[in-house]
């Protein structure tokens, strides 16, 4: 092995490993030619692959790094090589390639701190991939608009809240995530999910915009591929509150159908299915008796739970997910049957992890020395194994060198004194007598 | 029972597959051939001692349990000033062991059997032959050929804590007595007493290399032997401390061991006089890794010993040059040179003398 090739290895790894797994160091020429060389001379070794496509990584030469890295995890799939790729396809803005790399390295066998790194990329990648296909929507909305929306699919919208009392503004969110979930429980229906509508918006700039016009509404249902586009306004009257709901056709922002209902905040919960039921009669939708009967499954029928969790709905759109965390968490806890509290709660921990946008975790954990050693554990077990039953068939690839099973004889005689060795050459044994 | 001369060439170039599949991974058949020759200054009561060995082990899963069985063919030659020589030659004992794996490399529980199949009732020359080739300075390949039957069982659990791995391991033996050497008296029958072990080990990652600690204690329960003449005694060993460290990174392709350990051995005493048999070994090393070929890596090891008994003392410097070579998909061949240079202080007249050192051995493993 070239001398050079070594020194030049070893001081960008080191230049690399000192400063931190994630710090970018450019590669010279000589080192990009040498990294070249070694693809070439290398092909179908998974570790050198491996090895070289990081080293483009950490010099942002994601295009190298995405090429060698695919080929190399088409060697061989290990959890280094698939989140190095996924780095580099996200370093590229591909990000639904990059999740899909992710995917992949959650099939392998994985320790639970590489589980739990690896959802927090996941968690935090799709908000990016949302974010990013939001913009590309909007930049090809001229194509978009002349483009026949996929047949059966459905947008909601957060509703607009109009009252006076500021406890019950995050209402809007709340009362469009059970549209949601019960239209989601028709088989014919496509739901947009509320991450994407909520990606459209923000980049819109249409969060927090109060009621949506029927041709804003269509806009976004456009920009988002979807059929019709669901909006709503909850109108609150002294106790009661009334809900107005209306579904918009994208194609031209007509009204498809259009329903208002008015109870005492108490029967919220009946209110909404109401109105759900009245808006599919009006679209003309076939309802199966079980999709009936599932309709009116209610999440939660604790009206304080729902309040706290439609507040950690807006908290998250407005992207404060600490604050969203503690009220899913004070949801679940008022109604422990409230399911969607809990997993809305376990979800927005992700985020909240991955809203720091620095894979550092992940590729520490990723790092080929973490990997050398990646199941600690076992290695741990295996030196244990090796010194608490030392055996020629099982230690000869892991034998350590410490004396750690000497013959207790020779030591019992005072003969394993190597600086006696010369005067042991005849045994001499004195028993001593008790 | 035996001490290997590549021990971290090999530990290391494990290092890079998953090592839970070291105990439930695929079975392995090894053999090979080692040798080690040492040589002592002109005026040392020993010209020189040499072994050659042939190792024959191999590790088959079934299900959750891993099990492995291994021996020696070993011959061990000490050669006098005069150039007059005494030569051991026969088999090792064989060790079967069973371990079986709780959970995800939560816990393993291990039974290793020792079966008498060494040589015994030698000659009490021959055995001194043994007994100097079992110095934990000199690092024979074969310490020891018979031990008699004993029965060793282990559990050791792994969990993390924080950004630490810590290991907990313990185990217990039980020997059976056995005859190492006849003399004029009859046979010479040794009774080992019960053995326990116990280790807490640590590792973590520091930036991208990783760092482990380790401490192993053992204490013994009393010897007991008996001549041929009917005479008895007690022996009582001193409790052994083995700490050990180690650094494993990697700079580019390049991966990189350093270790240190020290072995350190309390006095025994027989029927209450000190043996006068304290024993402190330490040892600082590293290993390199080089990959050359697709299929070819160059391990050279650069390693001192230094050993500081109750009386004289020595140290040793040991340079290896190791190639694993990928023959095949299966078939990995390790052929490795060895080179030592160091010094013996003898306790009286404490005389120092030279020791030079060479060695060779080949490994061969194959998966299956």
């Amino acid at each position: 092995m070239p001398i050079r090739r070594l020194l030049l290895l070893g001081a960008t790894f080191l230049a690399s490993a000192c400063a931190g797994g994630m710090q970018t160091t450019a590669v010279t020429p000589a080192e990009m030619d040498e990294l070249a060389r070694e693809v070439e001379r290398f092909p179908h070794d998974a570790d050198v692959l491996t090895r070289v496509g990081i080293r483009y990584y950490q010099a942002e030469a994601f295009t190298r790094a995405r090429d060698v890295l695919t080929v190399a995890l088409g060697l061989r799939p290990s959890f280094t090589t698939a989140v190095y790729l996924g780095l580099a396809f996200e370093g590229r803005g591909q990000f639904e390639e990059a999740e899909t790399s992710y995917r992949v390295a959650g099939t392998l066998s994985l320790s639970t701190e590489q589980r739990q790194e690896l959802d927090r990329r996941l968690a935090g990648l799709t908000r990016s991939r949302l974010v990013a296909e939001a913009r590309s929507a909007i930049a090809r909305e001229q194509e978009l608009s002349t483009t026949p929306p996929a047949p059966n699919t459905v947008a909601v919208l957060p509703w607009a809240y109009v009252g006076a009392n500021r406890r019950n503004q995050a209402l809007g969110a709340g009362v469009a995530h059970l549209v949601l979930t019960d239209l989601g429980k028709l088989s014919q229906l496509t739901l947009i999910e509320r991450e994407r509508v909520s990606a459209i918006l923000s980049e819109l700039a249409l969060v927090g915009e109060g009621a949506i016009n029927p041709s804003t509404a269509a806009r976004s249902g456009r920009l988002m591929r979807a059929g019709w586009v669901v909006a709503g306004i909850i109108r609150e009257m002294g106790n009661d509150v009334r809900l107005e709901a209306s579904v918009h056709d994208t194609r031209d922002g007509t009204v498809l159908a259009r329903t208002t209902g008015t109870h005492s905040i108490d029967q919220l919960f009946d209110g909404e299915k109401e109105v759900v039921l009245d808006l599919l009669d009006q679209l003309g939708l076939q309802v199966s008796p079980a999709e009936r009967q599932a309709l009116t499954e209610r999440s939660t029928t604790d009206l304080q739970a729902f309040l706290a969790f439609s507040d950690g709905l807006a908290a998250q759109e407005r992207g404060d997910w600490g604050t969203a965390g503690g009220l899913f968490a004070l949801a679940a806890g008022r109604d422990p049957a409230f399911g969607a509290a809990r997993r809305f709660g376990e979800v927005n921990s992700l985020l909240l992890t991955s809203s720091r946008g620095s894979p550092d975790d992940l590729v520490r954990l990723a790092n080929p020395a973490s990997q050398a050693s990646s199941d600690a554990r076992s290695l741990s077990l295996l030196t244990a194994l090796h010194v608490i039953a030392p055996s020629t068939g099982g230690d000869l690839d892991m034998r350590a060198r410490t004396p750690v099973d000497n013959p207790r004889l020779p030591e019992a005689l005072g003969q394993d004194n190597p600086s006696r060795i010369a005067i042991i050459g005849d045994i001499i044994i004195v028993i001593p007598r008790p | 029972m035996s001490r290997g001369l590549w021990g971290w060439a090999l530990a290391l170039t494990t290092l890079g597959t998953p090592l839970h599949a070291q105990f439930l991974g695929p079975g392995a058949i090894t053999t090979g051939f080692e040798a080690q020759q040492f040589r002592f200054g002109p005026v040392f009561g020993v010209r020189s001692l040499r072994q050659w060995a042939i190792p024959i082990a191999a590790v088959v899963p079934i299900g959750r349990v891993s099990v492995d069985i291994g021996s020696y063919y070993a011959e061990t030659t000490l050669e006098r000033p005069d150039r007059s020589s005494l030569t051991v030659k026969g088999f090792t004992d064989t060790q079967v062991r069973g371990a079986y794996v709780l959970g995800k490399d939560a816990v393993v529980l291990t039974l290793l059997a020792n079966l008498p199949t060494g040589a015994a009732s030698l000659t009490a020359p021959e055995y001194a032959v043994l007994a100097a080739a079992s110095s934990s300075f000199l690092s024979f390949p074969v310490n020891a050929y018979g031990s008699g039957a004993s029965l060793t069982g282990g559990v050791a659990g792994a969990l993390p804590a924080g950004s630490w791995n810590l290991g907990m391991a313990g185990s217990l033996r039980l020997s059976d007595d056995f005859t190492p050497f006849r003399d004029a008296d009859g046979g010479f029958r040794y009774q080992a007493g019960i053995e326990a072990r116990a280790r807490l080990g640590a590792d973590r990652l520091i930036g991208s290399s990783r760092f482990s600690v380790g401490l192993t204690f053992s204490t013994f329960s009393d010897d007991e032997f008996s001549s041929g003449a009917g005479a008895t005694g007690v022996y009582r060993p001193g409790n052994r401390v083995i700490g050990e460290m180690s650094w494993a990174g990697a700079v580019g392709p390049v991966s990189v061991v350093g270790y240190v350990w020290d072995f350190l051995r309390v006095a025994g005493d027989s029927a209450g006089s000190a043996a006068r048999n304290r024993e402190n070994v330490f040892a600082m090393g590293t290993v390199i890794q080089v990959p050359i070929r697709r299929t070819i890596s160059w391990t050279p090891s650069a390693e001192f010993r230094w050993s500081r008994p109750e009386e004289g003392n020595g140290f040793l410097f040991e340079f290896t040059s190791a190639f694993r070579v990928k023959a095949t998909r299966r078939l990995s061949v390790v052929p490795a040179f060895q080179l030592n240079l160091g010094r013996l202080k003898e306790p009286d007249p404490g005389l120092g003398h030279r020791i030079r050192g060479i060695g060779f051995s080949v490994f061969l493993r194959e998966s299956f």
